[in-house]
């Protein structure tokens, strides 16, 4: 690489960067959600994000801001996927799935904060896991916010994923009959987000990742009855 | 997926249960016989088990010898009672089955490792 392309690149990356990182806020929630329904694979969706998301840090300072960032987010992920679903016996009838966006999108993303926030996980894990799964924060943002070790978190996310698959968590929206008691587990997660956000003592950008990402899982979803 | 019910009694649940008319002791195991026949169709065995008093314990790691004891592995106030394996969709199924249980007061549920 000649000095300037290296130059050229470190302009670049810091305005792509903030892009990627505004695009991966805004995405990495339904972005996952759409990976976990394919491959019904907490980890694996995730994994395949990350891939995705470390794709673009490398390519976007050089190739430039694709025009459809988020698809673009989705098409690397999706490729990598593949591979994996390849080793599957089922995956062509997966692979006819598999297009972006994937609809209905908010059905999805409620399904996976009822997953994220079930009962039979410990309190910080649902918090964590949330945050993560479905916000898209980094395990560093999260252990900022509640004033952790970022092992620690880790360590709550990756036994969450375990236990929601070894112990058989389902992936899905509960029936009416349980919704009231479901509903007010995922209420009191999304509580002590918006409250740890308000009141953090974390830096301020920090915190207020943490009310957006708590109010716009408060939102009123208009869809959200069909789910 | 298959999961273990491990059926654990208290001491309070033991007395209670002693305190009873057997008129309303024989109640008490109808709603539990009643339970397994509504959900016959995803039991796949188990059995109550006699009291922890009747256990024996046998330690293998307390040095070359096994070391064999009377009693429960850990004495405690709470004890396994019984079991039942039990064939479902996921976590859910077993929960809300699980939530009507008629008989002892705690229920813990362990996936089968497959």
């Amino acid at each position: 690489m000649t000095l300037t392309i290296q130059g050229l690149a470190k302009v670049d990356r810091t305005a792509s960067d903030r892009e990627l990182e505004q695009i991966v806020r805004e995405h990495a929630g339904r972005l996952a959600t759409a990976l976990v329904r394919i491959t019904g694979d907490f980890a694996m969706a995730e994994d395949l994000v990350q891939d995705a998301v470390l794709a673009a840090l490398q390519r976007w300072p050089i190739e430039g801001v694709p025009d459809r960032p988020d698809a673009w987010l989705f098409t690397v992920a999706r490729n990598r996927g593949l591979d994996a679903l390849r080793r599957e016996s089922n995956y062509r009838t997966k692979l006819a799935q598999l297009q972006w966006p994937v609809q209905p999108a908010s059905d999805d993303r409620l399904r996976l904060i009822f997953t994220c926030c079930h009962p039979a996980l410990s309190r910080p894990a649902q918090i964590a896991l949330t945050l993560r799964v479905v916000c898209g924060l980094t395990t560093a943002q999260i252990a900022r916010a509640f004033l952790v070790t970022e092992t620690t978190v880790a360590q709550r996310i990756t036994r969450a994923k375990r236990k929601i698959t070894e112990a058989g968590v389902p992936y899905r929206v509960p029936d009416p009959n349980e919704l009231s008691a479901r509903l007010r587990e995922v209420l009191s997660v999304i509580y002590l987000l918006l409250n740890e956000g308000y009141l953090s003592t974390a830096e301020r950008g920090q915190s207020r990742d943490l009310v957006d990402d708590a109010e716009w899982l408060a939102a009123p979803r208009p869809d959200a009855n069909r789910a | 997926m298959k999961y273990v019910l491990l059926f654990v009694e208290t001491e309070q649940f033991e007395k209670d249960l002693e305190a009873k008319s057997q008129a309303d002791r024989d109640r008490a195991f109808e709603l539990v016989y009643k339970w397994m026949a509504d959900h016959a169709d995803k039991i796949r065995g188990g059995s109550k088990l006699q009291l922890a008093s009747t256990a024996t314990t046998v330690r293998l790691d307390a040095g070359s010898e096994p070391v064999i004891t009377d009693g429960p592995f850990v004495e405690g106030k709470e004890v396994v009672s019984g079991y039942t394996e039990v064939d479902v969709d996921d976590l859910d199924q077993v929960l809300s089955m699980v939530s009507t249980w008629p008989g002892c007061p705690i229920v813990e549920i362990r996936p089968v490792q497959s």
